[in-house]
């Protein structure tokens, strides 16, 4: 394309721009990570999204068993949270695996065992010890355990959140403010703090308690500071 | 039309809920994603957040996807989408570090790399509304009509900036050369 009322570019800088022009592909892991994230924002924003419970694991599994779970809420367009799930062990990763197919999958536990039955013992070893199958075979079996049992509390969290959210839909903020205390007091640092506290805030001001709602939203800020809950956050609290 | 766009065409969904997966997105995303990042690069988003804007902006262009005209090509619909975001950023984040591309391939030669960087950083040095201009127009081969049609501003505005934006990339890849750090091997004098 061309424009005949424009100087030529100077040569130089043609083709210092020439070699930027030539297409670069970012790596597959960050493009399933985005994809992942993108189709839990989506799964999950809408009016079913508490049903949904759609994920993306991030799998490491090193040669400690010691799982810990790490849980992401994202909001979008002041409707309910989504989730990223990640599990990783606290010793470098010997393995990743990023499976974006979600579709098909509604459990995020069944999430984690397909995608830690998917790690192959053989795959693991040789980033293991030699020959060590077994112990390979033995974390990973662990790890889904873990998992598992965490992704239970998980449910378990989220139940209590839809009925804050139902509560709050149905114009009882009250309900709300209960729900959402009890799953304070059962689940202080849970994975669903950050939906927890949005709700909390919502309901707050819905009950006409807006000074403790704008001291929560003031404390959200301030631990969440990158959070995309944050638009839902003000327009509770806005005047 | 390219892979894209007979993608988007082919699924041709009637209803999507906004918060479902157009069925059309997956073959857009896994055509233009590689598109879609780079371009907010350029923009100016850096790095460490690339991920997060990328996604927003994908989640905005899945909402959106069933309003997208076959009939037009892809990517300037999706720069459309990157101009916006990369606006909105830069409006919220200055003075941020610069940083290195390890989300790209490892497969640039370390020449090739430093050329790249210069360019980022020399686009880095313009002014939004200027920077957008190179990117467009010499980067991306959008012509001066089509941009003023997708900036909706006027098309004199558009060849003015042009010029004005290719001065000031010009200065900031001069000024950047003279960094033994940051010009590119291939530049350098022995």
């Amino acid at each position: 394309m061309s424009d005949e009322s424009l100087e030529p570019l100077a040569d130089d800088l043609r083709a210092l721009l020439e070699i930027e022009k030539a297409d670069y592909a970012f790596s597959p892991a960050f493009k399933a990570e985005v994809l992942g994230h993108v189709e839990l924002a989506v799964g999950l924003s809408g009016t079913t999204a508490a049903a949904a419970g759609t994920a993306v694991a991030t799998v490491s599994v090193g040669l400690k068993t010691a799982a810990a779970i790490g849980f992401a809420g994202l909001l979008l367009g002041g409707g309910i949270g989504a989730s990223a799930v990640a599990i990783t062990t606290r010793t470098v990763p010997q393995a990743v695996i990023v499976p974006h197919e979600s579709a098909a999958v509604r459990d995020p536990a069944a999430v984690i065992a397909a995608t830690a039955s998917a790690i192959s013992a053989q795959e693991l070893a040789p980033a293991l010890i030699p020959g060590t199958t077994q112990v390979a075979t033995t974390a990973i079996a662990t790890a889904t355990t873990v998992a598992t049992v965490q992704f239970r509390d998980l449910s378990k969290e989220r139940e209590i959140l839809d009925v804050a959210r139902a509560a709050l839909g149905r114009g009882r903020p009250n309900d709300a403010i209960t729900a959402a205390q009890e799953h304070a007091q059962k689940w202080p640092r849970g994975y669903l703090v950050e939906e927890r506290e949005v709700v909390l805030i919502q309901a707050l001001a819905a009950a006409g308690r807006k000074p403790e709602a704008e001291r929560k939203a003031t404390q959200f800020r301030k631990f969440f500071p990158k959070s995309m809950l944050l638009p839902a956050v003000s327009a509770a609290t806005a005047p | 039309m390219n892979t894209s766009e007979m993608q988007v065409q082919a699924s041709s969904p009637q209803t999507q809920h906004k918060s479902a997966l157009h069925a059309g997105f997956r073959p857009l995303f896994e055509a233009e994603f590689d598109y879609v990042c780079r371009s907010l690069r350029r923009l100016g988003v850096y790095e460490a957040d690339l991920k997060d804007v990328s996604q927003e902006l994908f989640v905005t262009i899945n909402a959106n996807l069933s309003d997208y005209d076959p009939a037009r090509a892809i990517r300037p619909w999706l720069f459309s989408y990157a101009v916006r975001y990369a606006s909105n950023y830069r409006r919220l984040s200055r003075n941020k570090p610069h940083d290195s591309d390890s989300h790209l391939k490892a497969m640039d030669a370390a020449p090739k790399h430093e050329a790249r960087n210069l360019v980022l950083r020399a686009l880095e040095a313009l002014s939004f509304d200027r920077r957008t201009m190179i990117v467009m127009h010499d980067l991306e081969g959008f012509d001066a009509p089509e941009i003023a049609a997708e900036l909706n501003i006027p098309l004199n505005t558009v060849y003015s900036r042009i010029r004005l934006a290719r001065e000031d990339f010009r200065a900031a890849v001069t000024n950047l050369s003279a960094d033994p750090q940051l010009m590119p091997a291939s530049r350098r004098q022995s």
